[in-house]
């Protein structure tokens, strides 16, 4: 993807990673967390790990991920693309694993019954899909069935794996 | 004027950047304990828990075998 992306911030083990995001209401810590799914899930999905991403906010004397807040910082397909890089640097680095991710669904996605973080997660796989359809395979799961990814169908939950 | 603007904006922003990298360690090992977080996985955990064969993967597998 040659889209623009936020310099990112990442523990040594890669699995939390924070960037700033610059826009019209000022810098905003954001932040991806990737969590290990335990062991108990289905062979066929191990390793699997599942993604989440929020704003980090101080809340009192802590720090914590949000991932219901809409930040309206102007520069989403930024935030989306620093995002979509990180799952892919991750994936090219453990070459064996699934990552699963969904977007938070907010009152304004159960009133429409579509999941608007997840509409712009696979706006952003949809547009670079000749790219990334390469190197990756997507498949997504809706009401409790695997289905394969495809382009303009929309997904409850994402999971991509190294080809 | 607009060079002014741009200078002023990266010195806040690097100082924006200083003071929390200062932090870093904390934010993130915060993080990872955020009740939001802990729900994503839970949510995660219980959805892919539900899941039945047939699985596109294996699919794929079983044709890399032929």
């Amino acid at each position: 993807m040659d889209r623009t992306t936020y310099p990112i911030h990442s523990t040594n083990d890669g699995f939390e990673y924070l960037f700033i995001s610059e826009g019209i209401r000022g810098n905003i810590l954001k932040g991806i967390s990737i969590e290990y799914i335990p062991d108990d899930q289905p062979h066929f999905l191990r390793p699997i790990y599942n993604l989440a991403f929020g704003d980090a906010k101080l809340v009192g004397d802590n720090w914590a991920l949000n991932d219901s807040v809409r930040s309206g910082n102007g520069d989403m397909p930024k935030v989306i693309a620093t995002v979509v890089k990180v799952a892919v640097e991750f994936l090219t680095r453990h070459k064996n694993a699934t990552l699963s991710f969904q977007g938070y669904l907010d009152e304004k996605s159960l009133a429409m019954g579509k999941n608007q973080r997840n509409i712009l997660y696979q706006r952003a796989i949809d547009s670079n899909w000749d790219e990334l359809s390469v190197k990756f395979c997507f498949w997504g799961a809706k009401t409790g069935k695997f289905e394969e990814y495809s382009i303009g169908n929309q997904h409850e939950r994402i999971l991509v794996k190294l080809k | 004027m607009i060079t002014s603007m741009k200078k002023h904006r990266a010195e806040e922003h690097e100082a924006f950047l200083e003071e929390l990298l200062k932090d870093k360690e904390k934010i993130i090992a915060a993080i990872k304990n955020s009740p939001s977080v802990i729900r994503k996985q839970q949510e995660a955990i219980e959805q892919l828990s539900k899941l039945k064969p047939p699985f596109p993967w294996d699919k794929d597998r079983r044709e890399e075998a032929v």
